[in-house]
């Protein structure tokens, strides 16, 4: 076995360098966004960062990150694992308000309650480092992830799709109604919670590099860029790492073929557990971050539906299974979301003198719904698949028959043929046979045979 | 029906209702002037049902035409999708101000007539006038037409129905179309007793019509029509009833009842148990 | 249920009946025959060994104690009980309609058995799920193929080792030493079950892009890959031609006397069970009608009209022609195979 090790490591080391090339990128992409809104767009002539900035303003790079981040988290359990969650918005919102609980002063609570904040130590409230809230959110959301997918292990496609769809709705109602559950005020209800606290810079706020508080301040937003992108990374870090062990294998196995990856040890309902778990997780975070650093303030109204389809879309578009697709994806659907739609609405008023700037992005669910129907047609696989999602996606549906395998069409048909058994007619069958089998010479054994056979009994 | 048939749960069936309601609304009242609900106002309302009924049928076998003929034969994944995203398209549009807006619409349509006990009865009567016959006529087209055995050939065995020379995809046109026609009269019962039109109304009430189904037995007529009285009743109770938490919580009861429903009993109530789907 | 389990075992431990005693119409026929004690093997193989008191649970790798199946008024399978032997080939067979496919289940338990238990390796396994068996030793092969196709065929047998392996989430993120041994040695360990098996040139390839027989070969390393201590083989010669099946032969020898796994086979293909079973089970309307060494099976006559009872539409195949194969000594200089 040893003579086979150093071949193997030969063999893997082209690969090895190859899979840095995206991760690579992915930094340098960063980096450069980072370098261009801080250094060398304000550098430059009005003239040509005009443009640049009406078409990618900062905000919408740093909502395109955060976007990512929940696209990445999505893409776990629908990509990795095959469950369809059309609820993901939940755990978003779970994020945002963990993050309203404890970087904010809700509710005027009483206390005081400083951990590693950048804030003022005089401000009310509770005021925990953003770094930490996004663990503790992270944790909380996976729980929820628990929770939500425990009674759905073992429903299939649409029936699963509907139940998680259903938890996002009553999550949101929750939280709507949330400023009287029992009588106590839990979230505030319909405003929700605001005044959430920026995220701070520490090290680099003290000496002067980076701001201390990162709000939305010009500074602060391109700073964000790389709190974000960090994130981002952290994501697609965690994402790889797991798919390349045995969870991602048991997570392929049951995307493909539940029943026998059962019949192969995997135990299902821990896997895909887990599977929400993570995706949670991953969910968690990006709804800190979005209280956080870019909307600084978390109410009922920015959950709905209509965002957990959305993430579905960048999943879809991106192309399921595929961190850096989906990453990708996450950041054309929301800059279209967001800014696109308008800017691509400036353009081509400026052309045909129509109003379309602001009409287009009204349009925003009509042309996102086309795009989803339209890839569904054509390109189901998204636009970077993983390369077993393209196959997955071309597949016929197996049945419900052939998901349980042969094995059931047999044991149906041998119940079928137990229940019209006619034992009447398969002897006298059996007697013909015999009978026509009499010229030769194995019949004439045969009645011998059961001849003596009486004999003996 | 529309599952029994292609086993596709139809996501943008709740919003093609909600477009119907539009429809019915802008008909009744910006058309045909429609103001206070009277005995004269049958005229109208049976044009209304024509109207939408057609409206709604055609949408469906449009949508059957354009997007789901394709993917009969694709990982269930991608007709989910593409419901998800007719959907949304249904919505955007109806959330066009030129169509309905973002707000609730509320229409100037009173209902006039005794009332007892804070119902109408004219409303009650209309009801079940319009829901009554349907229902009859559906189960007698399932059950007694050539259409219907087509139907429920193709439901159960595609292929072999194709082999026995049904028309496959004019069966499952059908049932589109049939389908669309109940959620365009669905549509105009819907306006004329809530008077309010709300982009949002497809979604939510398609949730709660799943439940319905799912507590019934999906697949099963009967089934649907007690699933549905159920709910009804359930969240009558939650909304008026002494120990129901208001109508806020509504939709989170229902959501409750749907998911120890999957996890319990997902056959529901008339449903043959599956072994080992659900 | 576990009432009438006790009473069982007690039954089956004592030295009273068992149901292949004379009067038990199930199991009268072929049995006892003098001429079988010359065809080189002790007697028939009896599941329960009356006289000696062996406890068929701890005797036998895997043991199937009066299972009966029954779907509503309907029963699938009807009161009958199978052991497996440590390190031994067995087989199941039967017409189509009798019951071998849902017993299957039962054993693999994907079916949950209306009376009757199962004991792996002594264990009582009635109510553990399939994935737990799985985990324990006892694996299965898919009649129809049931690869992971998009994975490669190292991916596939590596995802039978899951319940073997140890690496948490965490550990996976930070890639541990431990994790990282771990991996390595399980990689190792797929491309040594690939290379048993034969395939082992495929490791990188995708599982749906494999041969046929390629495929059916990376379904057995996949299941051997779980350790088991009883693997069943549903139908697996289906398709093969005579060379690939001689070569499948010599295989499940290999896998029993050097691995020391037992094997039961699931087959249609007669010339398969009888070459290399040791013992032959066969099942027909969901009941044992017959067991035996292949000799006691080929003259057996109720499983003659068994197979020959039934209107041949999904029939496989029959016993062989006669003058295909040898007779045993004892039974006649002619060949005595209907036709």
């Amino acid at each position: 076995m040893s003579a086979a090790t150093p071949a193997l490591r030969a063999e893997r080391s082209p690969r090895r360098l190859g899979r840095f090339a995206w991760p690579a990128g992915y930094v340098a992409v960063i980096l450069f966004l980072f370098f261009l809104y801080h250094s060398i767009l304000p550098s430059l002539v009005k003239p040509v960062s005009a443009p640049v900035l009406a078409w990618l303003p900062v905000a919408t790079i740093n909502e395109c990150l955060m976007w990512a981040i929940l696209a990445l988290g999505l893409n776990v359990v629908v990509g990795y694992a095959g469950l369809l969650d059309l609820g993901y918005v939940a755990f978003w919102a779970l994020g945002g308000y963990t993050a309203g609980w404890l970087m904010a002063f809700p509710f005027n609570w009483e206390w005081d309650f400083h951990l590693f904040s950048p804030v003022r130590a005089s401000t009310p409230g509770t005021h925990v480092n953003f770094w930490l809230v996004c663990i503790v959110a992270g944790v909380l959301c996976a729980i929820l992830g628990l929770v939500i997918g425990a009674p759905t292990l073992r429903l299939r496609g649409d029936y699963l799709a509907l139940v998680t769809l259903g938890f996002g709705e009553v999550i949101t109602q929750f939280f709507r109604n949330s400023n009287n559950i029992g009588g106590a005020n839990v979230a505030n209800g319909d405003p929700g919670i605001s005044s959430i606290d920026p995220i701070g810079t520490g090290p680099l706020g003290a000496l002067g590099v980076a701001p201390k508080l990162l709000t939305n301040s010009a500074a602060g937003n391109v700073w964000k860029i790389l709190v974000l992108g960090l994130l981002v990374g952290i994501c697609i870090f965690i994402s790889l790492r797991i798919r390349e062990g045995r969870l991602g294998r048991a997570w392929l196995a049951l995307r493909e073929d539940e029943l026998a990856a059962s019949m192969m040890g995997v135990p299902l309902v821990r896997v895909k557990l887990l599977a929400y778990a993570v995706g949670a997780f991953f969910g968690g975070i990006g709804g800190v971050a979005n209280a956080s650093g870019i909307t600084t303030a978390v109410s009922p109204s920015g959950f709905d539906f209509g965002k957990s389809v959305l993430v579905l879309l960048m999943v879809v578009l991106g192309g399921m299974g595929n961190v850096w697709g989906v990453t990708i994806g996450a950041f054309l659907l929301s800059w279209l979301n967001g800014n696109g739609l308008k800017q691509i609405g400036v353009q081509i008023d400026s052309l045909a003198g129509t109003n379309l700037e602001a009409s287009l992005p009204r349009y925003n669910y009509v042309i996102l719904g086309l795009l989803l129907v339209l890839m569904m047609l054509f390109r189901r696989e998204g636009l970077i698949p993983e390369s077993r999602t393209k196959a997955l996606m071309q597949m016929p549906s197996r049945t419900e028959a052939e998901s349980l395998g042969a094995d059931s069409l047999e044991a149906e048909a041998e119940t079928g043929a137990v229940e019209h058994a006619d034992a009447a007619g398969d002897a006298r069958i059996a007697a013909s046979a015999v009978a026509m089998a009499g010229s030769g010479a194995g019949a004439g054994h045969a009645t011998g045979g059961s001849a003596r056979r009486e004999e003996e009994s | 029906m529309v599952y029994g048939i292609i086993e596709l749960i139809n996501f943008a069936h709740g919003d093609l209702f909600m477009l119907t309601t539009i429809v019915a609304a802008g008909l009744m009242v910006s058309v045909l002037g429609v103001g206070a609900l009277t005995a004269v106002s049958i005229l109208p309302l049976l044009l209304a049902l024509v109207v939408c009924m057609a409206f709604g049928g055609f949408l469906n076998v449009s949508a059957e035409f354009l997007a789901y003929r394709r993917l009969r034969s694709a990982p269930k994944l991608a007709p989910l999708m593409t419901a998800v995203g007719l959907s949304f398209i249904f919505r955007g549009i109806a959330q066009q101000d030129y169509v309905n807006g973002s707000a609730q619409k509320n229409w100037p349509v009173t209902w006039g007539g005794p009332v007892i006990e804070g119902v109408f009865v004219y409303k009650l009567l209309m009801v079940l006038a319009v829901t009554i016959p349907l229902l009859l006529a559906m189960t007698y087209i399932v059950s007694r037409t050539k259409m219907g055995k087509a139907m429920r050939a193709v439901a159960q065995d595609q292929d072999g129905a194709r082999l026995m020379g049904i028309n496959v995809n004019g069966t499952i046109s059908f049932v589109f179309g049939l389908g669309g026609a109940l959620a365009g009269a669905a549509g105009v019962l819907y306006f004329l007793c809530q008077t309010q039109t709300y982009y949002d109304t497809g979604t939510q009430l398609g949730l709660i019509a799943f439940t319905a189904a799912v507590l019934g037995g999906i697949g099963n007529l009967t089934g649907a029509v007690v699933g549905g009285l159920s709910i009804g009743i359930v969240q009558a109770m939650n909304e008026g009833g002494a120990y129901g938490l208001g109508s806020n919580w509504s939709q989170s009861v229902v959501f409750i009842i749907l998911i120890i429903l999957m996890v319990f009993k997902p056959e529901g109530i008339f449903g043959r148990p599956t072994t080992e789907k659900v | 249920m576990s009432e009438s389990m006790r009473e069982t075992l007690a039954d089956v431990t004592q030295l009273g009946g068992t149901p292949n005693t004379p009067g038990d119409p199930a199991g009268a026929a072929g049995y006892g025959r003098p001429d079988s004690a010359e065809s080189g093997v002790d007697g028939p193989v009896r599941h329960e060994e009356p006289a000696t008191g062996i406890d068929p649970v701890a005797a036998n790798v895997l043991y199937a104690d009066h299972i009966t199946i029954r779907f509503g008024g309907l029963t699938a399978v009807d009161d009958v009980s199978f052991a497996i032997p440590p390190r031994s080939v067995v087989s199941l067979i039967g017409p189509n309609g009798a019951g071998k496919t849902t017993f299957f289940n039962v054993l693999t338990g994907l079916y949950e058995a209306t009376e009757g238990a199962v004991y792996l390796e002594g264990r009582d396994i009635t109510a553990v799920k399939p994935h737990k068996r799985a985990a324990m030793g006892l694996a299965r092969t898919f009649q129809n193929i049931r690869l992971f196709g998009l994975m490669t065929a190292e991916e596939n047998v590596m995802v039978a080792m899951h319940s073997h392996l140890k690496a948490g989430v965490l550990s996976t993120i930070v890639r541990t030493p431990g994790q990282r041994r771990e991996e390595r040695e399980a990689r190792d360990t797929a491309r040594e079950l690939l290379d048993y098996v034969g395939i082992g040139k495929t490791v990188g390839e995708l599982a749906r892009n494999l041969s046929y027989g390629d495929q059916r070969r990376l379904e057995i390393a996949r299941a051997m890959a779980l350790r088991p201590k009883v693997l069943l083989l549903d139908e697996p010669t289906a398709g093969m031609n005579p060379q690939e099946s001689a070569n499948f032969n010599d295989f499940v020898y290999r896998v029993r006397d050097e691995k020391g796994i037992s094997v039961l086979l699931i087959e249609h293909d007669m010339s398969v069970i009888m070459k290399i079973s040791e013992r032959i089970t066969v099942l027909d309307r969901g009941a044992k009608i017959a067991e035996g060494t292949p000799d006691d099976i080929r003259n057996n006559q109720q499983v003659i009209e068994a197979y020959l009872g039934k209107t041949g539409t999904r029939e496989g195949k029959r016993l062989p022609a006669p003058g295909t194969t040898t007779t045993s000594p004892g039974t006649g200089p002619t060949t005595e195979e209907q036709a």
